[in-house]
């Protein structure tokens, strides 16, 4: 037996050492986008929230669509993750405005100044808390919880290829209520992130990369060469796969008003969609335009975010993307930013009149 | 928990460790039915009662059946073991097959009939264990054993957690006595489960998901390849489900291993088989000799002359087609299969090919070589139909693949994208298995007479594989079935 341990540990002591030292390694030390970097990879580890908490750093990171050729332009990204580890300065417990959100929200290749929530804060008066990327169903749990006081305004964010799932109510029993006190315990000492670390198996994935040479796999645009798409596959979702997202809009500003909160939805349009010419497709994508006219129908509150690009872009030659992401860029994260906030003090405005 | 997850790194390993701390064997059995059933759990812990009450049922009616002195007692105790047992399995299984199918039959008649469709979770694992437990009384009413007394020892047949969810099919004859027996570790043993489990480790999660990978893009958009390349989708789904499946059984052979046991053996190569007959009597072995014994024999076998064998044959395949789950593409690769047998069984040489192929020599040689060719064509057209969603996407594949045969020569190629790794996975599989075809598993003897340096190389390197090129697709493809 003592025999046979040995040798298995002897063994397996060059990988266990590998995956082990993952855990001591800053949390980028093997990605090149924050994005990803403190994401929970393993569902084994015991958290709550799909980020790493109470992280701060500096890295040096590149787009998602041309990473590893010439065309990758690196930035500096500074973060820094609150105890429930979305990426804010701070935790606010009562906020007035509460954004749930995707990757833009999260503020993938953005410094932590330029993130969407810090803009709000530094253009409004407002006390914002940003939670990202995680589905709107959260509130629920959130609420439910008492981990968060109702919001005035609850902004729901999402890119316009993203399916907008349907709301799930948290089943607030003792269990669950056990649970999530249990998975804390865990993620306060910090253990959860040691553990995720060793067991996500970045320095194989790093590897892998190397030997096969990975590279981003976005589209070139024809007009611009340093210029790249996600893709052009989403540019005309079926009619279906709308009904299901405006059906779960609906609901979504039905708990809004069940709770006393108000509902903003926040579309992001796709990269191609605002750059249709550089990409070139023949026309723009109208998917935006269709859903908006059906959601003001329906008496649903959301800020048309492409009309606003379409008339930026008639009068300014700025980038509202990053060249080599398919994200916005710190510029759009401001303008829009100021936007929202005109649109909320406009309808106060209109409220208290 | 999955064989190829970080959970089960963890608790094999405590289990192992506990296992042989523990000195006694009923400590040790009663330690490994907890293990299993928290390895179950960790499916989904509602259905630990199902497989509780399953267990208790053939326990309970298995001691009834021996007990009773009359022959109608035995009869009662046992059609009421089978039908609970095969009610079970129809309901969570069947259900919803049935409630369509029959809806779509009056349809045909211009009937309008709402099928009571429910939204039915299919335990994982219950056709095995239904199984272990059909053949355990079926056995003791042909009074071929005796009735298991011990509660703990029958537990741990059922749900010895290697075999749990996607088999072998154990037979109490051969798992019960190593239950009961005293188990001392073994080094040799323990070592040779370790291999098992790595080349288990290597065909599933390099060879079977770097496979489903392609395998899945083709199947999935099948409308837009050609002919060679919906081809080229076939044969990757037959690597990807002989290495998914075989991958599974090496991994649970291994593990049992570790602890002291023999499971029955579910693989030998089978795409080394040179008629469909040798195939099913290498591929998913535990089954086919399932079917063989409590279905083939009983109908009669091949005693009744070449009818007889002709029906019972095509009743076992579409049986066991059906077994794998509940959709007309199953039955059609099981009636498949058996037509492809059909001339063996006719002209009586299903037993030809009793050997090894090339037995003791390095190489096949040209008949060979056309007959390993033919056998693995038929078996790739067949799983077509168990690959794809429904009949009419098995008929629309196999109809473009054949319009479109001169098309699109080049294309598998530029589907790859220059990235050969797939096909270079495929090749290392297919070399240790040509090499080691004698053997249970590649890495043992004669494997072992290598150098220590040269064998630990080759571990290293299958290890390394195993981490850096694991495919996306972590579930085992059996275990829906």
């Amino acid at each position: 037996m003592k025999k046979f341990i040995i040798r298995t540990l002897l063994f397996l002591s060059p990988f266990l050492i590998i995956e082990i030292s993952q855990g001591f390694l800053p949390i980028y030390a093997f990605t090149h986008k924050f994005y990803e970097s403190p994401m929970y990879k393993s569902t084994v580890v015991p958290h709550n929230y799909p980020i790493y908490a109470n992280q701060k750093g500096e890295m040096t990171g590149v787009g998602d669509l041309c990473f590893n050729t010439k065309y990758e332009i690196p930035k500096d990204e500074s973060y820094i993750t609150d105890e429930l580890g979305f990426r804010n300065d701070k935790f606010v417990k009562n906020p007035d405005i509460l954004i749930i959100g995707d990757s833009y929200t999260m503020g993938a290749t953005l410094n932590q100044s330029q993130l969407f929530t810090n803009q709000l804060i530094k253009n409004s008066n407002y006390s914002v808390y940003g939670m990202a990327p995680i589905d709107f169903s959260i509130i629920d749990k959130l609420l439910k919880l008492g981990i968060i006081q109702k919001p005035k305004y609850i902004i729901y964010q999402r890119v316009e290829r993203g399916e907008v799932p349907k709301i799930e109510y948290f089943d607030n029993s003792f269990s669950n209520q056990l649970k999530y006190k249990y998975n804390n315990l865990w993620t306060l000492g910090n253990t959860s992130v040691f553990l995720d670390k060793i067991s996500r198996g970045y320095i194989n994935n790093y590897a892998k990369a190397k030997i096969t040479k990975s590279r981003g796999t976005g589209i070139q645009s024809k007009v611009e060469d340093k210029l790249f798409f996600y893709d052009t596959k989403h540019t005309n979702p079926s009619q279906k796969w709308m009904n299901i997202n405006i059906k779960s809009l609906e609901s979504y500003k039905k708990y809004c008003d069940s709770i006393g909160s108000q509902f903003i939805y926040l579309p992001m349009p796709n990269k191609e969609t605002v750059y249709f010419d550089k990409v070139p497709l023949e026309k723009q994508p109208d998917y935006l335009f269709r859903i908006g006219n059906i959601l003001k129908q329906k008496n649903i509150n959301y800020y048309p975010t492409i009309e606003f690009y379409n008339n930026f872009r008639k009068t300014d030659n700025r980038m509202l993307y990053q060249y080599d992401d398919s994200h916005w860029n710190a510029l759009a994260s401001e303008l829009i930013a100021k936007e929202l906030i005109k649109k909320i003090e406009e309808e106060e405005e209109e409220r208290t009149n | 928990m999955l064989f190829n997850s970080l959970s089960f790194a963890i608790f094999l390993p405590i289990v192992f460790a506990l296992y042989w701390l523990t000195k006694t064997r009923r400590k040790q059995n009663i330690l490994l039915m907890i293990a299993s059933y928290y390895f179950y759990a960790c499916w989904d812990w509602r259905f630990l009662f199902l497989l509780a009450f399953s267990t208790f049922l053939d326990y309970y009616t298995g001691v009834k059946i021996e007990e009773s002195k009359k022959k109608s007692y035995k009869k009662f105790w046992f059609w009421l073991s089978v039908s609970v047992n095969l009610g079970f399995l129809g309901f969570f299984k069947y259900y919803n097959f049935f409630a369509e199918s029959f809806s779509e039959l009056f349809a045909g008649f211009g009937f309008q009939i709402n099928p009571w469709v429910l939204q039915i979770i299919l335990p994982v694992g219950i056709s095995f264990y239904t199984f272990h437990g059909l053949s355990y009384v079926i056995d003791i009413y042909k009074e071929r054993i005796k009735a298991e007394k011990s509660w703990i020892d029958y537990a741990l047949f059922v749900s010895f957690f290697p075999l749990l969810v996607a088999g072998p099919i154990e037979r109490a004859t051969h798992l019960l006595p190593q239950i009961k027996r005293e188990r001392n570790f073994s080094y040799s043993n323990s070592v040779d489960g370790l291999r098992q489990i790595l080349w288990g480790l290597f065909k599933k999660m390099v060879v079977a998901d770097n496979c489903a990978y392609y395998a899945n893009m083709i199947f999935n958009d099948y409308h837009n390849y050609t002919g060679v390349t919906l081809i080229f989708g076939a044969v990757l789904f037959a690597f990807q489900i002989y290495g998914d499946f075989s991958g599974y059984s090496d991994i649970a052979l291994g593990t049992a291993r570790l602890f002291g046991f023999d499971l029955l053996r579910n693989f030998s190569y089978p795409y080394f088989s040179r008629d469909i007959a040798e195939f099913w009597r290498r591929w998913h072995i535990s089954l086919s000799s399932w079917f063989r014994d409590y279905l083939y024999i009983p109908l009669g076998g091949s005693k009744g002359g070449n009818w007889m064998r002709i029906r019972n044959t095509f009743i076992i395949f579409i049986v066991s087609g059906f077994w794998h789950g509940a959709n007309w593409t199953f039955i059609i690769w099981g009636f498949l299969n058996a037509l492809f047998i059909m001339p063996s069984i006719v002209l009586k040489t299903n037993r030809n090919n009793l050997n090894i192929v090339a037995e003791g020599r390095t190489f096949p040689n040209f008949r060979e070589i056309i007959q390993l060719i033919v056998t693995f064509s038929l078996a790739c057209f067949a799983w077509i139909f168990f690959r794809s969603a429904s009949v009419t996407d098995a008929f629309a594949y196999i109809g473009r693949l054949f319009s479109t045969l001169g098309t699109g020569i080049g294309y598998p190629y530029k589907l790859l994208n220059g990235d050969l790794r797939v096909l270079i996975f495929v090749v290392i599989m297919l070399i240790f298995e040509w090499f080691m075809r004698e053997e249970l598993h590649p890495l043992r003897r004669p494997f072992t007479k290598l150098p220590t340096a040269a064998r630990w190389i080759i571990y290293f390197l299958l290890a390394t594989l195993v981490l850096l090129f694991a495919g996306e697709q972590a579930e085992f493809i059996y275990f829906q079935f």
